[in-house]
């Protein structure tokens, strides 16, 4: 059983990989913030796998820290295209500021 | 026991590839994302390496504090595509040997370490006891040395509130505000009233098992960080929302 | 002796679904034409994966408290998987509309 799992971690880590290269060739910068996306759901799944595999119950507290900052990653991808997308926004800003 | 070596080795390609890509691609936005990625494959690493407060550090501020600093820096210098003035051969090659000599130094250091290593960890952990925690990590970080984790917040403060005081407006853009258009229903401030609750919990959950099992406080300030960085972008958009 | 086979062949049955509907999202990755169908891909079909993944390793954790943990972090990963791949099928929107 133990080498099953870690044989599925390997499959999962193996489709992250194959799934990064598509996503960071991708030219567009909306393809390459899905990378942190797949990393959350694919690292996740890797992490708990390997935790039931070696039996070492604190892994899924890296997974856990794993999807809390896999979505503050996604978050600042979006916000900061944002941000340089809308720089007039930014000269309205520092009007109302000063 | 094959199977882990060979996933081992998959994962040790995998960080590899990451990194050469992260260096050269050419563009700034893409090489941070790059980045964030080699640091979150990083802490799978660490895990592998039954290390895991430095797997949960790793997750935490290698990706995602660093990332967001440095998707701050590529955002601000612009659109700006990375073509470097022409830098002669000469250059080049003196940084690639300077590069790799600094690489096998760090090789040799690790390699040459005698055996064993010295090392204060058998006193650590034979005062545990003494101190009340389970994790001997957790010992030095709260207990051993108190004064150091203190105080480094202490400097932090004292940093802020220097540039707050003394930087002009327009040299480091102002204390943390709105960016986009305001959009009271949109799934952005969706996520910064519901995420900053979540990371505050996961954040004195992780302080808290860090007393006995693998928990780090440096991931619960971080987790408790970007929560707060989501909660006042949200709340700046609602201010000016109503401003306008 | 029942109960150990059963919870064995539920494991390997659910893991290999997951295992199944990630690799239908990695296909999906590769092959899809444009940047919203390869979005959609990656979060229906991986958190799916995801999910029968830990309903399949369940049975194998260390007490209530430890699988509580891992449905936890599933919802997680669904709610804020779901809210960012709106957020970045706006940024590809945006991209569209900007000259």
């Amino acid at each position: 059983m133990a080498n099953f799992l870690i044989v599925i971690a390997g499959f999962v880590l193996a489709l992250l990989a194959l799934g990064l290269i598509c996503v960071l060739r991708g030219p567009a910068k909306a393809d390459r913030m899905m990378s942190a996306q797949l990393l959350g759901t694919s690292g996740i799944a890797a992490l708990l796998l390997l935790s039931a595999a070696i039996g070492y119950p604190a892994i899924v507290d890296v997974a856990l820290a794993l999807a809390l900052l896999a979505a503050f990653a996604s978050i600042a991808f979006v916000t900061s295209s944002n941000r340089s997308d809308s720089k007039a926004d930014i000269a309205d800003g520092n009007e109302h500021r000063a | 026991m094959t199977v882990s070596l060979g996933l081992d080795i998959g994962l040790a390609i995998l960080v590899l590839s990451v990194a050469v890509w992260t260096i050269a691609v050419r563009e700034a936005f893409a090489s941070v994302v790059g980045f964030v990625v080699y640091g979150l494959l990083l802490a799978l690493v660490w895990v592998r390496l039954w290390a895991i407060d430095i797997a949960l550090t790793e997750a935490a501020i290698g990706s995602g504090v660093t990332g967001a600093l440095l998707l701050g820096a590529a955002s601000r210098t612009g659109h700006a595509k990375a073509e470097p003035e022409a830098l002669t051969l000469i250059v080049r090659l003196a940084v690639a040997v300077f590069c790799a000599l600094i690489t096998a130094g760090l090789a040799a250091i690790v390699f040459l370490l005698p055996e064993p290593a010295p090392t204060l960890a058998p006193d650590a952990a034979a005062n545990l006891s003494t101190v009340g925690v389970g994790n001997p990590i957790t010992a030095v970080l709260l207990a051993y040395r108190a004064f150091d984790t203190f105080l480094e917040k202490v400097v932090l403060l004292f940093a802020l509130i220097g540039v707050w005081s003394l930087a002009a407006d327009r040299n480091w853009g102002g204390a943390p505000a709105l960016w986009q258009s305001p959009d009271r229903n949109g799934p952005l401030t969706f996520l910064g009233q519901i995420l900053p609750p979540v990371g505050v919990v996961v954040a004195i959950y992780m302080l808290w098992t860090g007393a006995d099992h693998p928990g780090e406080r440096a991931t619960g300030g971080a987790a408790d960080a970007r929560g707060r960085g989501a909660a006042q972008g949200a709340r700046a958009r609602r201010d000016r929302d109503r401003r306008r | 002796m029942e109960m150990s086979i059963a919870r064995d062949v539920f494991t390997i049955l659910m893991v290999t679904a997951g295992a199944f509907f990630f690799l239908a999202g990695t296909i999906g990755l590769l092959r899809f034409p444009d940047t919203l169908t390869r979005l959609h891909a990656l979060t229906k079909a991986d958190n799916l994966g995801l999910g029968l993944v830990i309903l399949g390793l369940l049975p194998w954790a260390n007490g209530t408290l430890a699988g509580l943990k891992m449905i936890f972090i599933w919802l997680l990963v669904q709610f804020a998987g779901a809210t960012v791949a709106q957020l970045i099928a706006r940024v590809v929107r945006h991209g569209e509309t900007q000259p």
